[in-house]
């Protein structure tokens, strides 16, 4: 149904022409988030610059009781910012730090900030903005909190919700409401906590106050080399066993390892079968004796090789690799598809044996990265869009694994979320019941349905409303 | 041990002890069926969870424990504790069943800067909807993103929401070492000072100590900071003796960390919140009036333990207006707190959106009236 002209002159007197597209070529970019194999037409984008405008597009759409969802820099995996027949009101433009405080360690941002461009402003004041997903280059701290992100380094200061003090956000109605503020801590429930993680199904967040963290002191990065992926999920338990607690404690197979090494050449053995990036950061002198620890554990458990970084230049390469993982398949296969499944700590070596498994039973090639302190495994299945069946495999791949996360007591999502890609899934990870009392609040905000709808929750088998996975595209990077 | 008394109305006969899951479900739809209320301070009933004690899964390689919310803060430090964890959350409130702990999120303490409160380790929360009905949110793992992350809307909630039955806690190791110095003074300004250092050491590479906390607290006429380190007892002596403050300072190194709220001076009833940068300037303004203090600088916050007496004194009354004027919070921590603030015309605005997630789980006020004067 196309949209009433009535309501895009609205919203261009709302934020100016120029601000508001509804041409095919202009939408074409909206259809996907970084999860291609979903796709949807909106029908019309607005970019407004403040909360004021973003609340005023709201409330119209609102009145027209059109769908409409945000979205950042579009590099969800989740489906989860995409709209079928409604407007994206796209939050690019709203890329300001508003307010940096370096004395009370915290900023003012808009939620189209760059998640690595507020950690730049931050660092001469010896402060960072701790969450660091692989796509902090280009992901927005809007997004960070829409998805509650992680990354490597929150193993040890934890994920977005623990660095978000509060927020200004737009209720589906257009109402603004204030949320939060810059003090450290804020005893008492924290409705700001509840948005961080819903997937703007229940607010657009306009501004965000973040925590800023003190840069540590010292890095000890450390690469420890296995000849099987069994040694090196046991020395993640053996570590961590013996009182450590590393910033960062990241697995890569010999297959990821291989296509780091085509891609980039950073220095990672490409005759290992797995290896551990480790790193401890904080005090010198207590990260020597957990440098010395860790190596003993490490060799104990079977790493046939154990170096540390020798200066900043050589830790920066083997995090480059680390970060660029997950692109570097496009050396050595043209698609992958991948998930986040998390399992408890102590089931890791299972679940990677049953990747690899599974892998084979689809006949499909799969290579790890896991930020495998939190028991997050991101397999990347690798598949050919142009050989029939082969996407068919690769997500019945998927799900088995998904299954086997939520067999072993784990989730079926630790940073990409649920978005389209995983509602039907919902259901084999909660009861009814859970689901219901997590709707109530869903629909009690979102009365009318119109904000980001058809995200989290499972459909009705009858529901149409986004397309499900269908013939991709030529040349699409999936 | 049962919860401290929040309400003068919480005598004996309106407590309510189910024995376990089902017969507290079994409250709720009898309340429902009777029409009276159970939960919230102002409710015809409230809940003692101390029955519920359940450990309901603990494998220490997975750094996460599942248990019921009868079991006490301190009982699951002792749990972690025997497996070298740690759940890096202090209390004035050690000994109540998690429930009430998590009911009025009594977690503010010496820890609060570094580790946050409590709802920053919940991973998972079982509680009680309207119906009776048992409802999880969460995962038990130490990461999870699938769903609504219900826990920071029911901690704290004075159990409107609903009472919660068992949750998940991410657990750390055990801090090899912790050192604690101490240094007593007449007047905050040289702890104040001692402070500041120990920031500026938190953001220098060249410098300062790994500093865990800082605590200071007023007893009387008596000024204390306790400054926490994962620093040895040798180097802490060294920074304690280039810093020159002209103050003796008490230097001891211990096992493990504290696991209560320190000395306890102060029945905490109002909470003070400013910036970290205004917290010398507020404790200028306290120190002329002779109220009892906790603070924790770091963390812009400073509970006070308020009498109706001393909230009369002009000194304290202009210090807790000052408060406000730079934008700061004086909060309510207990009801009689939020008596005597209100009797000196101080009362901060509600959050309504609160209000509105209380209608939605709750509409028939089953767990009784949201307690608005304390927010």
């Amino acid at each position: 149904m196309a949209l009433a002209a009535r309501l895009v002159r609205q919203l261009r007197r709302v934020v100016g022409r120029g601000s508001v597209e509804t041409g095919p070529a202009e939408l074409l970019v909206y259809q996907s988030d970084g999860l291609t194999i979903h796709s949807a037409q909106p029908e019309c984008v607005v970019y407004p610059a403040n909360t004021g405008e973003c609340a005023r597009i709201i409330s119209l759409c609102h009145q027209a009781e059109v769908p409409f969802v945000a979205r950042g820099a579009g590099t969800g995996l989740s489906g989860g910012a995409i709209i079928d027949g409604g407007v994206i009101i796209q939050l690019s433009r709203m890329n300001r730090v508003l307010a940096l405080h370096p004395a009370d360690h915290y900023a003012v941002v808009q939620p189209g900030v760059v998640n690595n461009y507020l950690s730049l402003q931050a660092r001469p004041h010896g402060l960072e903005f701790a969450p660091d997903p692989s796509s902090q280059a280009v992901c927005t701290i809007g997004g960070n909190l829409a998805e509650n992100a992680g990354g490597p380094h929150t193993l040890k200061v934890g994920v977005t919700a623990n660095h978000i003090l509060g927020q200004t956000a737009v209720l589906p109605d257009g109402e603004i409401v204030q949320l939060g503020g810059p003090y450290p801590v804020a005893p008492g429930p924290d409705f700001s906590a509840f948005l961080v993680g819903s997937e703007g199904t229940i607010a657009i967040t306009t501004e965000i106050i973040v925590r800023l963290m003190p840069l540590a002191p010292s890095t000890s990065t450390m690469l420890a080399t296995y000849d099987s992926v069994g040694a090196a999920t046991d020395s993640v338990s053996a570590i961590l066993g013996a009182g450590v607690l590393p910033a960062a404690l990241e697995l890569i197979d010999k297959l990821c390892i291989q296509a780091v090494e085509a891609n980039l050449k950073v220095g990672f053995p490409t005759d290992a079968t797995a290896i551990l990036l480790i790193e401890l950061d904080g005090d010198q002198d207590e990260i020597a004796g957990q440098t010395e620890t860790i190596e003993r554990v490490c060799r104990r458990e079977g790493a046939v090789d154990f170096r540390l970084a020798a200066d900043e230049k050589e830790r920066q390469q083997l995090w480059l690799g680390r970060k660029h993982a997950v692109g570097a398949m496009g050396k050595i296969s043209p698609g992958y598809y991948t998930n986040d499944g998390v399992v408890p700590r102590s089931r890791l070596t299972d679940i990677l044996e049953l990747v690899y498994r599974s892998g084979e039973r689809h006949g499909l090639r799969v290579a790890n990265v896991c930020h495998a302190g939190d028991g997050n495994i991101h397999p990347l299945i690798l598949f050919d869009p142009d050989a029939a069946g082969d996407l068919e495999r690769a997500l019945d791949c998927s799900r088995e694994i998904l299954w086997a996360c939520l067999e072993m007591g784990g989730s079926l999502t630790g940073e990409h979320g649920i978005g389209i890609e995983k509602r039907e899934l919902m259901e084999s990870m909660y009861a009814a019941c859970d689901l219901g009392h997590m709707q109530r609040l869903r629909n009690g905000f979102n009365q009318r349905n119109l904000l980001n709808p058809g995200k989290i929750f499972p459909l009705g088998a009858t529901c149409g409303e986004v397309r499900q996975p269908g013939p991709i595209p030529p040349g699409t990077w999936i | 041990m049962t919860a401290p008394s929040d309400t003068p109305a919480t005598a004996e006969a309106s407590v309510r002890r189910p024995a376990n899951r089902d017969a507290a479900a079994d409250l709720i739809r009898q309340a429902r069926v009777e029409r009276w209320s159970i939960g919230a301070p102002a409710a015809d009933y409230h809940w003692d969870l101390s029955q519920l004690q359940e450990r309901a899964a603990f494998n220490p390689a997975d750094m996460l424990l599942t248990v019921e919310t009868g079991l006490s803060l301190r009982q699951i430090q002792e749990i972690a504790r025997a497996e070298n964890l740690w759940l890096p959350l202090d209390s004035t409130m050690p000994e109540v069943p998690l429930a009430e702990l998590l009911g009025r999120d009594a977690s503010l303490s010496w820890l609060s800067h570094r580790h946050g409160l409590v709802r920053d380790w919940v991973m998972s929360i079982t509680a009680l909807d309207d119906q009776g009905r048992q409802v999880f949110s969460g995962a038990r793992v130490v990461k999870n993103v699938a769903g609504y992350r219900l826990a920071p809307l029911y901690i704290g909630a004075r159990h409107c929401l609903g009472p919660v039955l068992e949750l998940s806690l991410r657990l750390l190791p055990q801090p090899a070492n912790l050192t604690v110095i101490i240094c007593g003074a007449a007047e905050p300004a040289p702890l104040m000072e001692l402070w500041t250092r120990s920031r500026r050491g938190e953001q220098l590479a060249e410098s300062g100590l790994p500093w865990e906390a800082v605590l200071i607290e007023r007893r009387g006429e008596h000024w204390k900071l306790h400054g926490f380190t994962r620093a040895s007892k040798k180097r802490a002596a060294d920074w304690a003796r280039e810093t020159k403050t002209g103050k003796k300072m008490e230097i001891s190194s211990v096992k493990r960390p504290p696991n209560e709220d320190m000395s306890n001076p102060v029945a905490p009833n109002v909470l003070l919140q400013v910036l970290p940068s205004q917290v010398p300037d507020l404790l200028t303004a306290l120190a002329v009036a002779e109220v009892d203090l906790k603070c924790y600088p770091s963390a812009g916050a400073v509970v006070l333990g308020l009498t109706a007496t001393l909230a009369a004194e002009k000194n304290l009354k202009e210090a807790l207006m000052s408060t406000r004027a730079w934008g700061g919070s004086v909060r309510p921590l207990t009801l009689a707190g939020a008596q005597i603030l209100s009797g000196i015309g101080i009362r901060e605005r509600v959050a309504a959106v609160f209000g509105r997630v209380k209608n939605i789980l709750d509409p028939d006020n089953i767990f009784g009236r949201w307690p608005e004067e304390l927010w």
